[in-house]
């Protein structure tokens, strides 16, 4: 019979060491599965283990293993160096225009690098990852480092979407046509004026920009799903970095279609990429862990 | 969370907050250490302040020795070590020279 934090704990064992689990999780759990079931008992040990999540990321540098140091820095380089050269791929074909005599404006490139940074950012993340990990032996907290550092990446990705890109759009449009009050469409508007419209397109627009905020979150668990998996081979992991963003992308506008025939909710089209990428993600962790089981028995058979 | 030693003794309010709750009354634990201190300690961190006080040398803890009947893990049981009460004494009463209007 499960008892109240069996799942919790479940979960903590995944994330965190011995030692950690019985000095500072146990202790929690045992409190509130000794006491009646309460929301706070809940939040106290949530709470327990985001702390330690926390500590065990912000360990300081000269703890790390050297196998764990050289992963980090090879996943930060390239993800670093993806995003920086798929910025600059996306922006030259406008550099040409900018500085071409009687150019209208030379900041156009400027106006329409905030467009390809989510983009950028997402490729790099996934990229940096699949392949600066690949084939290393890394723990746990170069993970969680990864997965913060992820994160930070859809902080960025999401303000660039909400509030610069269609700045950068209407400032583009303004250069190039130069009519002050020209009608913005999806792309110009800012998130807040978004919320106003009830359209299909303004609706799948406004989630989207949450949902694409997301993407490098979601990409990164599931390139590390990728590399923790024991088959990995280098070709699979650029076959699967390509089938990811093609997918990714199909599945997107395949999506918004839809949305604008009203043959699905606009919001659950944004969504669909993903949510379709974490299932998948969730269903090679669960693969994985039964064959390192499979793996474990087998070897334990072997030894009996 | 790995074991790390202190370069200096150090003890911040709530340490010092539970080791006078440990000197004072022994084998607490997380819960009754969080309703001892009338709601200075909070229920989501006394435990992880208990794992580094743990970590310093400060107190040490065992399982309780529960009734097999009692559903649920055994509850983990806290106790000030020597060095413990050594520090808080030392702290209690460098506070109360440096700082006569703080002495509790």
């Amino acid at each position: 019979m499960k008892r109240p934090g069996d799942r919790l704990r479940a979960l903590a064992c995944r994330c965190f060491d011995t030692r950690t689990m019985q000095r500072v999780v146990d202790p929690a759990i045992a409190d509130l599965q000794r006491e009646p079931v309460s929301i706070a008992g809940y939040a106290a040990v949530l709470k327990v283990m985001l702390m330690c999540g926390w500590q065990e990321v912000t360990m300081s540098q000269h703890e790390w293993t050297s196998d764990d140091r050289r992963a980090l820095t090879r996943a930060l380089a390239g993800a670093a160096i993806v995003t920086v050269l798929v910025t600059l791929g996306l922006e030259a074909p406008f550099v040409p225009y900018a500085w071409h005599p009687g150019s209208v404006d030379q900041k156009l490139p400027l106006y329409l690098a905030p467009q390809g940074l989510p983009l950028a950012i997402a490729i790099g993340v996934t990229l940096g990852m699949l392949f600066g990990l690949e084939g290393r032996q890394f723990s746990r907290r170069v993970r969680a480092w990864l997965l913060v550092l992820a994160s930070a990446a859809s902080i960025v990705s999401f303000v660039d979407l909400a509030w610069i890109t269609p700045a950068g759009q209407q400032a583009f449009r303004m250069a190039v046509f130069g009519h002050p009050g020209m009608m913005r469409d999806a792309p110009e508007l800012t998130l807040g004026e978004l919320w106003q419209f009830t359209s299909p397109d303004f609706v799948f627009n406004f989630h989207s920009r949450f949902a694409l905020g997301c993407a490098p979150l979601v990409l990164a668990v599931f390139a590390l799903t990728i590399v923790r998996s024991q088959r990995t081979r280098r070709w699979t992991v650029g076959l699967t970095a390509m089938a990811v963003f093609v997918g990714y992308y199909i599945v997107l506008y395949g999506g918004r279609s839809l949305a604008l025939d009203g043959k699905v909710p606009a919001y659950a089209a944004a969504w669909l990429p993903n949510v379709t990428l974490v299932l998948l993600s969730a269903a090679m962790a669960a693969l994985s862990a039964r064959r390192r089981r499979d793996l474990m028995t087998t070897g334990l058979n072997a030894k009996a | 969370m790995t074991a790390r030693r202190p370069r200096v003794l150090t003890l911040s309010a709530k340490e010092s907050l539970i080791l006078e709750l440990l000197v004072e009354r022994e084998d607490l634990y997380g819960l009754q250490l969080v309703a001892a201190s009338k709601r200075k300690l909070k229920r989501g961190t006394v435990y992880v302040t208990l794992g580094r006080m743990e970590e310093k040398g400060y107190i040490t803890s065992r399982l309780e020795d529960a009734p097999a009947d009692v559903g649920g893990m055994p509850r983990r049981l806290y106790q000030a070590t020597p060095l413990g009460r050594r520090v808080l004494a030392t702290w209690t009463a460098a506070a109360t020279h440096l700082m006569p209007e703080f002495a509790r």
